[in-house]
């Protein structure tokens, strides 16, 4: 037991005196974490503010009128920045890409729609633009929808104003009268369908039936287990490597020649890496609580679960460390390991805006386990039946994998391969 | 330059190609896991930017009037997955619930609440196109009753009249009022539902292409500038390698300048980057079926000056530092910050304007600017000629700022 504390303390010494490598993998979930939070904040909300659209009037009409003013009202004033501009400026802009979309009114909207002749209006949409674009779609169509519904329902009387604007006079107050009366009852029954919110949307949210109630939310809760399972990974991959360098320079065999048995080297190097993943994780866990203001939930359920995670981080390396014979193998191959780990289990980008196939393939990645349980601890706050799996498969996987990787790097420190 | 420079240079460069082709693991970084990435990405976010993944709404229908049908009929012309009744095991995301007496109520103009009951975890943005759809297509409904309302009141039927500020009599009254009435009135909106819209709207994309990138044709071009990034800059690092392992030092004894030696080193890597930006390319087109645009070669070349550009800033980040461990750790850093900002991890239009000013201050910046105007847009060279200015003026500075700081021993 000496033997293996003493090459654990010798181990953590030489870190403490070059602790870079160590330090830049602590970086790097530090790094994804504190971009995200930048750029998306605590909330993780896109603030959907000022699309700027663009709107080229050739119709100058007051249905042109209707469609602009409609959107400059109430939400969509602060949704969208309104531009006018000529079909040809506007076409311009759009070729390089200067705004989310272009409105084209076409000459004679107004009056084709008097006439009661179909009209189209051009929507242009900026193709570098995923999401907003498709934004102002949904708001364009939502008003041709209502700019037909009123033409429709204003049929008549529309087609009465129409004969008198076309007849080259400005009508007398009693046909403005006429025309007022024979609108009246179809304003009245506009507004008795829609002002009074005849017909009205309830929305409701509802939680299934094992969804835990909502709380306040952090975003960066969701995005920084991912981040920390690829540090620890990377530090384990890194802490782990010793064993291989040793063996290349020639270290192990002095010390196996010694009254150390290579088993306490094994144990040995695997508790160090054990306790430096450790102390990291720790650092990162302190570090989300009080820099990115993330609860991480019941701390208790919190340490049990990181000890199992790093338990099958330092088993899953000492096991692919018990395959590699080489520096160069291990540069090409572990980094490529951990990254598809990482990518297919939902640490680099949140498991829930996987598509459906990809969330199936995740639940096969062991760091699937590790980052929804600690997202399960710090966001639903689950109980240990939220966490039960997760902590049967970290443990299970842990020491499976630390088992079969202190036996074939025995093997291989007894020279049998 | 002379011809003795120039061809130490291309020694330099093609020794420093034959030896990073060598290097297993460098092989897997510059060709398998571009891949990996672009196919984890593209799977991840397929259809949600292109809308190609359409929201789904289940339908709870208590009511069996034919309001309630145009109403359904109606959202299925939206661009939702409608559906009526649920599989086994299939969970309802959003659910629109129609009550009862929705027919009756609306024909009577009597206030009635229709249910839009949607799951915690439901997309938030797929809920918005839902509540959008719900809203227009309501819209279509009541306005065509308004149309056959107010007709009947112009044609005097069933006891309709204009009292003060409201309507008295309805649908429902005149219906009752009537036999067969209600058939009529379906059939009437039947005829005006078949009437083609008055009022239409017209899509098309910007430039030359008429495709709006999704899945992999987004995530394809964002991973390929990351990991030319990547390569170019992690291969500036093997500077200060050489330098501390004393490989640099030995050029010194060699007729070759430290410019030489820097444009070799660089040009060699330069030469790797382009043999992996043909290939991702290849790839994209041929397994991933992107669409590359109409100038390919605006594109290689482009790609190529990022190369050079990002490279330079490589050679100049390995020229500043002693320790490989320093370089590596400030390298990882460097390039996940420059990928991330540069708008290669998410789509540059969802963030705060002072990121997307940010954006142009790093080279990846103006390589997925540049791209977009080829692939999304469809332009040709004249397009990004001032990507490719601005690209190969970071090259220039970097490559005097490193042949400024290198330093071929400590």
């Amino acid at each position: 037991m000496n033997a293996i504390l003493l090459i654990v303390r010798n181990d953590m010494k030489r870190r403490l005196r070059s602790p870079v490598s160590v330090i830049c993998m602590f970086l790097i979930p530090l790094g994804l974490t504190l971009l995200v939070g930048l750029v998306f904040g605590r909330h993780g909300k896109v603030e959907l503010s000022h699309i700027k659209v663009l709107v080229a009037d050739s119709d100058k009409g007051i249905a042109a009128n209707f469609l602009k003013q409609g959107m400059k009202q109430g939400k969509l004033a602060e949704l969208i920045d309104l531009v006018e501009v000529d079909s040809v400026a506007g076409r311009s802009l759009m070729d390089r890409g200067k705004a989310s979309a272009l409105i084209e009114i076409p000459k004679g909207f107004t009056v084709n729609i008097l006439d009661r002749k179909p009209v189209v209006i051009g929507l242009v949409k900026n193709p570098q633009e995923a999401f907003l674009p498709l934004i102002v779609e949904e708001i364009t169509e939502t008003m041709a929808v209502m700019i037909d519904g009123a033409a429709r329902i204003f049929e008549k009387p529309i087609g009465e104003a129409r004969g008198m604007l076309t007849g080259g006079r400005w009508p007398e107050a009693a046909e403005l009268a006429g025309l007022l009366s024979s609108a009246k009852p179809r304003i009245e029954l506009v507004k008795g369908y829609l002002s009074d919110t005849l017909i009205s949307i309830t929305s409701e949210t509802v939680s299934a039936p094992d969804a835990k109630p909502e709380r306040t939310f952090n975003f960066l809760a969701l995005i920084m287990p991912g981040s920390i399972l690829i540090g620890l990974l990377f530090i384990s991959e890194i802490t782990m490597r010793d064993i291989l360098r040793e063996r290349e320079a020639g270290t192990l065999a002095r010390i196996i020649a010694g009254p150390v048995r290579s088993d306490h080297v094994i144990a040995g190097k695997m508790l160090s890496s054990f306790a430096i993943t450790l102390v990291a994780c720790a650092l990162l866990i302190a570090i989300g609580r009080l820099g990115f203001g993330i609860a991480w939930g019941s701390p208790l359920k919190l340490i049990v679960h990181v000890v199992g995670s790093i338990l099958m981080c330092v088993g899953l390396m000492a096991f692919l460390y018990g395959f590699i014979r080489s520096e160069r193998v291990a540069d090409a191959m572990l980094p490529v390991v951990i990254i598809i780990l990482c990518v297919f289990g939902g640490a680099m980008f949140p498991y829930e805006v996987m598509s459906p196939a990809m969330q199936k393939a995740a639940v096969f990645s062991p760091a699937f386990w590790v980052i929804d349980g600690l997202k399960r601890i710090a966001i639903e706050k689950t109980g240990w039946g939220g966490i039960a799996p997760h902590l049967a498969i970290v443990y299970g996987l842990g020491a499976v994998t630390s088992v079969a990787g202190a036996a074939k790097l025995r093997g291989k420190l007894a020279g049998k391969e | 330059m002379r011809g003795g420079s120039l061809r130490i240079i291309a020694l330099i460069a093609a020794n420093d190609f034959r030896l990073t082709l060598e290097a297993r693991g460098v092989i897997f970084w510059i060709f398998a896991m571009p891949i990996v990435f672009m196919l984890a990405f593209g799977l991840a976010f397929r259809g949600e930017s292109g809308g190609v993944r359409k929201a789904r709404l289940t339908i709870e229908n208590a009511d069996t009037g034919f309001v309630s049908r145009a109403l359904i009929d109606e959202l299925r012309g939206e661009p939702l997955n409608v559906v009526d009744s649920l599989r086994a095991g299939d969970k309802a995301v959003r659910t629109l619930v129609i009550p009862p007496d929705f027919t009756e109520k609306v024909l009577a103009r009597s206030k009635v609440a229709l249910v839009l009951r949607k799951e915690s975890d439901a997309d938030i943005q797929a809920s918005e196109a839902v509540n959008a759809a719900v809203f227009r297509s309501l819209m279509q409904v009541v306005s065509r009753l308004i149309e056959i309302e107010a007709d009947a009141r112009e044609k005097g039927r069933g006891g309709f009249a204009l009292a003060g500020d409201s309507v008295t009599g309805s649908l429902l009254a005149a219906s009752r009022a009537r036999p067969g009435m209600l058939d009529s009135i379906e059939v009437e909106f039947d005829s005006l539902r078949a009437a083609p819209p008055l009022v239409t709207v017209s899509s098309s994309a910007a430039g030359k292409m008429r495709k709006i990138p999704s899945g992999f044709q987004s995530s394809v071009p964002g991973n390929l500038v990351m990991f030319v990034l990547m390569t170019m800059v992690f291969s500036g690092a093997v500077i200060t390698v050489e330098r501390f392992t004393g490989v640099l030092r030995r050029y010194a004894y060699t007729p070759a300048g430290r410019g030489s030696i820097l444009l070799g080193k660089l040009f060699g890597r330069m030469f790797v980057a382009f043999i992996q930006i043909v290939f991702l390319l290849l790839v994209g087109k041929f397994v991933f079926r992107i669409s590359l645009g109409q100038s390919p070669g605006a594109l290689i070349i482009l790609m190529t000056v990022f190369a050079f550009s990002t490279g330079a800033f490589g050679v100049f980040f390995g020229s500043l530092f002693r320790n490989p461990e320093q370089v590596s750790a400030v390298s990882i850093v460097t390039t996940l910050v420059m990928a991330a900002l540069g708008g290669c991890w998410w789509s540059i239009e969802l963030v705060p304007r002072a990121f997307k000013v940010a954006a142009f201050l790093f080279p990846t910046g103006w390589a997925m600017d540049g791209i977009h105007k080829i692939i999304s847009f469809g332009y040709g060279m004249s397009a990004v000629a001032l990507d490719v200015a601005v690209l190969a003026g970071f090259g220039v500075v970097f490559v005097i700022l490193a042949s400024w700081k290198l330093k071929l021993a400590d």
